[in-house]
C-alpha cells in the first residue's frame, strides 16, 4: 500500500489511520488469513467486490417507496430510509461513478456499510453473491487496465477465479474521498 | 147418312108387367129361404151347445169322484184338480141356466129348466163335501208326511226290538221277560199296519187311531217297565247295563213316534170329517149322475120347432120353383111374336136391294154419270148415301187428275233438287272426312302434350323431394352448426380458465420469486455474517452459499415458468380470439344456411304448386284427348250419317224419277173414268 503525498492532510491522516487499522483489523479478522471474502457485484461489465468486513447488512434495493429525498442534494445521494430507527444515507453507485442512473434489475441489491462509524447504503445495480478466495491476493502485481477509469479509482486489490477477474472496491477509498464527502451541489 | 136410322121396333102396345111380378115374387121366396136355413143353424148351434155343456156336467162328477178320493189320499195335484173341476161345474151349470151372451145361447126353460133345476140342487150337496176336502187339504197333506215319517222311523224300532229280544235271549234268561219282549215286536208291527190303515181311505178312521193310541201306550209302558220293573205284569227288572242302555235308546227313538202319532191324533177329526166328505162324494155321485142324465135327454127331446122351420123351407122352395116356371113360359111367348115380325120385314128389304144394285152396278165399270132412284122404304137412306157417294168420287176422280199433274211436275223439281243435295253431301263427306283427319291429329298431339305433362308432373314431384331432402340437409346443417356454436362457446369458456388459472400460477410464480430473492437476500446477509464470525462461521458460510444458490436457481426456475406462463396466456388469448372468430363465422355459417333452408322451403312450396298445377294441366289434357276422341268418334258418326244420307238423297233423285213415272201411269189410269161433262 502507497501513501498518496500530494493528498488532502486530512486524507493523509485518513491513509495513516487505515493502514494502522489493516494491520490490527486483520489480527481480529478469522485466524484462516488465506481465505478472502468479499461480496461480489457488476457495474457496467467490471467484476467488483466489497469485503465482509464493511458489509452491515443486505437488503432488497426496492426502497424507493420509504426512500426520503434530500433536496439539494447530488443526484447520486437518492435520500434518507430509516433502518431501525437510524436514517442512513442512500447513494446510487453507479450514478456517483458513471453519472448514470443505476436501472432497477432482479439482483439489484440495497447494501448497508458501515466503515468508521460511517453507515450508509450504497445501491448496486447486479449483486452475484459472496466470493470467497484462498489465496493471498498478490494485487500489486496485477494489471489494473481491464476495468473502467473511474473503478481503476477505487479498486486496490485484484483476484482471479476461473479466468475472470475481481477487482476489490475499496469502502476506505471511497469514504475519504472528498468528492463523495461533498453531497450537496 | 143422317138421320136415316134404320129401325126393328117391336110392338109397343105389351109391356111385360107379369115377368116383373114373377120376378119379385121369386125374390121373396129365395130370401125367405135363406132366412129359415139361417134361423135353423141358430137353433143346431144352441141346441149343441145344450148337449155340449150337459154332457160336461157328466165328466165332471166322475172327475169329483176321482180327485175327491185321491185328495183324502194328500195327492197335491189333486186338490188342484178338484178346485178346477168345482169350478168348471159350477160354469156349466151358470151358462145353461142364463145363457151365453158370446154365442148367444138362450136360458133353459120349462122341461129343460126344471130338470136343471134338479140338478143343481143336487149339486150343492156335492159341493159342501167337495168344500170339506179342499179346507183339510193342509191337514190331510200333514198327516200323509206323518204317517210316510212314522213308516221311515219304525222299521228301525222293529229292527232295534228284535236285537233287544236277543240279546235278552243271551243274557237273561227269565222266559216272562222273553216273552213280553216279542210281544212289544208284535205291537211294534201292529203300530205300522195301523199307521198305514188310518191314511186310507175307506177304513174306520176313528177305529183305526183309538187301537193305534193304545198300542203305543203299551209299547212305551212296556219299555219303562222293562227299566223299572213290574209286579203287576210280572215283568223283572232287567238289569244289564247293556240291555238297560238299549231299551233307554229304544225310548228314546219311540218318543219321535209318540210325538208323531200325537199329531196325527190331534188333525184325527179333520180327517175322518175328509173321509166322510169322500165318501158321500161317492154315493151323492149315483143320484146326481141320473139327474144330469135326464138333463140331457130333457135337451135333447125338448128342442125348438125345428120341423116346422123345414115345413117353411119347403114351401117356400115349392113356391120359388112354380114362379121360375111362370116366368119362362112368359119369356118365350114374346120371342116367338117377334121372330114372324121379322121374316116379313127381311124379305122387303132383299127386294129392294137387289133393285139398288142393279142401278149402281155401272160403278164398278167407273161410270160415274149413273145415279141412284130414291124411292120410301129400307133402301130409301141408302140410295141418298150411294148418291152422296158418286157425288164424292166424281170430285175425287178431279181432284185426282189435278193432283198427279202436279206431282208429276213436283217430282221432276224434287229430282233436280236430290241430284243436287247428293252433290252438296258428297262435298259435305269430303270435307267431314277432312275434319276427321284434323281431329284424329289433334288427338295424337293432345296424347303428346298428356305425356309430357305427365311427365313433368313426375319431374316436378321430384322436384319437391329434391327441395324436401334439400331442406332437411340445411336443417340438419344448421342443427350441426348450432352444436359447433355450443362448442365453441364451452371451448373457449375453458381456455378463458386455463388463461386465469395461468395468471394465477404467473401470481403464484411471482411469490416464489420473491420469496426466493428474500432467501436470496437472507442466504448473503448469513453468508456475510457466518464469514465475519471468523472460523466458526466457515460451515455456515458454506450453507448459506448453497441456500443462495439454490434461490438463485430458484429465481432461474421461476424465470422459467414466468415465460412459459407468458407464453400460455398469449397461446390463450390467441386460441380465445380464434374461437371467437370461428363463433363468428359459424354464426356466418348459420345465417347462410337458414337463408338457404328458407330459400328451400320457398322452392319446395313453389315446387309442390308447380307440380300441382302440372298434374291439373296433365289432367285436364287426359280429360282434353278423352274429350277429342269422343268428338273425333261422333264425326266419324256424322260422316257414316252424312254418307248414309248421300246414298238417301241418291236414292230420293231415282225414287223422284219412279215417281214421276208413276204419276204419268196415274193419269192414265185416271182417265179411264166417265164424268159428267157439265160438270167440268
Amino acid at each position: 500500500m502507497h501513501i498518496n503525498s500530494t493528498s488532502h492532510p486530512l486524507l493523509i491522516l485518513k491513509e495513516i489511520d487505515n493502514a494502522c487499522r489493516e494491520v490490527i483489523g486483520n489480527k481480529s479478522e478469522p485466524a484462516n488469513s488465506n481465505i478472502w471474502s468479499g461480496l461480489n457485484f457488476q457495474i457496467l461489465g467490471d467484476e467488483l467486490l466489497i469485503q465482509n468486513i464493511y458489509v452491515n447488512e443486505i437488503l432488497d434495493a426496492n426502497i424507493r417507496q420509504s426512500l426520503s429525498t434530500m433536496p439539494g442534494a447530488k443526484p447520486w445521494l437518492l435520500g434518507l430510509i430509516s433502518l431501525k430507527g437510524q436514517p442512513i444515507p442512500v447513494i446510487d453507485l453507479k450514478q456517483y461513478l458513471f453519472n448514470e442512473p443505476s436501472k432497477p434489475m432482479k439482483n439489484s441489491r440495497l447494501i448497508v456499510i458501515n466503515h468508521d462509524d460511517l453507515v450508509f447504503g450504497l445501491l448496486l445495480e447486479e449483486v452475484h453473491g459472496l466470493k470467497q478466495f484462498s489465496i493471498t491476493p498478490d494485487i500489486e502485481v496485477i494489471d489494473f487496465s481491464s476495468f473502467s477509469k473511474k473503478n481503476r479509482i477505487y479498486v486496490d486489490k485484484i483476484f482471479t477465479d476461473s479466468g475472470l477477474i475481481y477487482g476489490n472496491f475499496s469502502i476506505p477509498k471511497l469514504t475519504s474521498d472528498t468528492e463523495f464527502a461533498n453531497a450537496a451541489r | 147418312m143422317t138421320n136415316n136410322n134404320i129401325s126393328f121396333d117391336a110392338p109397343k102396345s105389351n109391356k111385360p108387367v107379369m115377368p116383373i111380378i114373377l120376378m119379385g115374387l121369386l125374390i121373396l121366396s129365395i130370401a125367405g129361404i135363406i132366412f129359415s136355413f139361417n134361423y135353423k143353424a141358430q137353433i143346431d148351434e144352441s141346441n149343441h151347445e145344450y148337449a155340449y155343456l150337459s154332457e160336461n156336467l157328466r165328466t165332471y162328477i166322475l172327475e169329483a169322484i176321482k180327485y175327491s178320493a185321491e185328495s183324502d189320499q194328500g195327492n197335491k195335484e189333486a186338490f188342484d184338480k178338484l178346485l178346477e173341476t168345482q169350478n168348471a161345474f159350477n160354469t156349466a151349470l151358470k151358462k145353461l141356466e142364463k145363457g151365453n151372451t158370446k154365442t148367444s145361447l138362450a136360458p133353459s126353460s120349462g122341461e129343460n129348466l126344471k130338470k136343471l133345476s134338479k140338478v143343481i140342487n143336487q149339486w150343492k150337496k156335492q159341493e159342501s163335501s167337495i168344500k170339506t176336502i179342499l179346507s183339510s187339504e193342509k191337514v190331510i197333506r200333514l198327516t200323509k208326511e206323518f204317517t210316510s215319517a212314522i213308516n221311515a222311523v219304525m222299521p228301525d224300532i222293529v229292527n232295534e226290538s228284535e236285537q233287544l229280544i236277543s240279546n235278552i235271549i243271551k243274557k237273561q234268561s227269565d222266559p216272562n221277560l222273553i216273552f213280553v219282549a216279542s210281544h212289544q215286536l208284535l205291537v211294534a208291527q201292529r203300530i205300522m199296519t195301523e199307521i198305514n190303515m188310518v191314511g186310507q181311505q175307506g177304513s174306520d178312521t176313528k177305529k183305526h187311531i183309538k187301537s193305534l193310541s193304545q198300542d203305543i201306550k203299551t209299547f212305551r209302558n212296556t219299555l219303562e217297565s222293562m227299566l223299572k220293573g213290574n209286579n203287576q205284569k210280572s215283568i223283572v227288572k232287567v238289569r244289564s247295563k247293556s240291555l238297560r242302555n238299549e231299551i233307554k235308546d229304544l225310548i228314546f227313538a219311540f218318543e219321535t213316534i209318540e210325538e208323531l202319532i200325537a199329531r196325527v191324533n190331534e188333525n184325527s177329526m179333520r180327517l175322518i170329517q175328509a173321509h166322510t166328505a169322500a165318501n158321500n162324494i161317492l154315493t151323492n155321485s149315483d143320484t146326481l149322475l141320473a139327474s144330469v142324465n135326464e138333463l140331457i135327454d130333457s135337451y135333447r127331446k125338448n128342442t125348438p120347432q125345428k120341423d116346422n122351420i123345414d115345413m117353411i123351407i119347403y114351401g117356400l122352395e115349392g113356391i120359388a120353383v112354380l114362379v121360375l116356371i111362370a116366368l119362362m113360359y112368359s119369356i118365350n111367348k114374346k120371342t116367338r111374336v117377334q121372330l114372324v115380325n121379322k121374316e116379313q120385314s127381311n124379305k122387303e128389304t132383299v127386294d129392294a136391294i137387289i133393285k139398288l144394285q142393279n142401278e149402281i152396278s155401272p160403278i164398278a165399270n167407273g161410270d160415274l154419270t149413273i145415279r141412284a132412284s130414291v124411292e120410301p122404304g129400307i133402301t130409301e137412306s141408302l140410295s141418298k148415301s150411294i148418291n152422296i157417294s158418286i157425288d164424292s168420287l166424281r170430285q175425287l176422280v178431279r181432284n185426282i187428275e189435278i193432283m198427279t199433274v202436279q206431282v208429276s211436275e213436283t217430282a221432276e223439281e224434287t229430282q233436280a233438287t236430290a241430284i243436287h243435295l247428293a252433290k252438296a253431301s258428297d262435298s259435305q263427306a269430303q270435307q267431314l272426312k277432312n275434319v276427321t283427319t284434323s281431329i284424329n291429329k289433334m288427338v295424337r298431339s293432345f296424347q303428346g302434350v298428356a305425356k309430357q305433362a305427365e311427365e313433368s308432373s313426375q319431374l316436378a314431384n321430384k322436384a319437391v323431394e329434391m327441395a324436401e331432402q334439400g331442406g332437411l340437409s340445411v336443417r340438419n346443417t344448421l342443427k350441426g352448426m348450432q352444436t359447433i356454436t355450443e362448442d365453441i362457446h364451452d371451448t373457449s369458456t375453458r381456455i378463458k380458465r386455463l388463461g386465469e388459472s395461468s395468471q394465477e400460477i404467473g401470481d403464484i410464480v411471482e411469490l416464489i420469486n420473491d420469496i426466493a430473492d428474500q432467501t436470496n437476500i437472507l442466504a448473503l446477509n448469513a453468508a456475510i455474517k457466518a464469514s465475519v464470525a471468523g472460523e466458526s462461521g466457515q460451515n455456515f458460510t458454506a450453507v448459506a452459499d448453497e441456500v443462495q444458490q439454490l434461490a438463485e436457481r430458484v429465481t432461474q426456475a421461476t424465470r422459467k415458468i414466468e415465460s412459459l406462463v407468458n407464453s400460455i396466456q398469449l397461446d390463450t388469448s390467441q386460441a380465445i380470439e380464434s374461437m371467437e372468430q370461428c363463433n363468428t363465422d359459424v354464426l356466418h355459417g348459420s345465417k347462410l344456411a337458414s337463408t338457404a333452408g328458407d330459400a328451400l322451403l320457398r322452392i319446395e312450396t313453389v315446387s309442390a304448386h308447380l307440380a300441382e298445377f302440372i298434374n291439373n294441366v296433365s289432367n285436364a289434357t287426359v280429360t282434353l284427348t278423352e274429350t277429342s276422341k269422343q268428338i273425333s268418334q261422333t264425326m266419324n258418326s256424322v260422316t257414316k250419317v252424312t254418307n248414309h244420307n248421300l246414298a238417301g238423297t241418291k236414292q230420293t233423285a231415282t225414287l223422284t224419277g219412279k215417281l214421276a213415272e208413276l204419276a204419268t201411269v196415274q193419269k192414265a189410269t185416271v182417265k179411264g173414268f166417265k164424268l159428267p161433262k157439265s160438270v167440268s
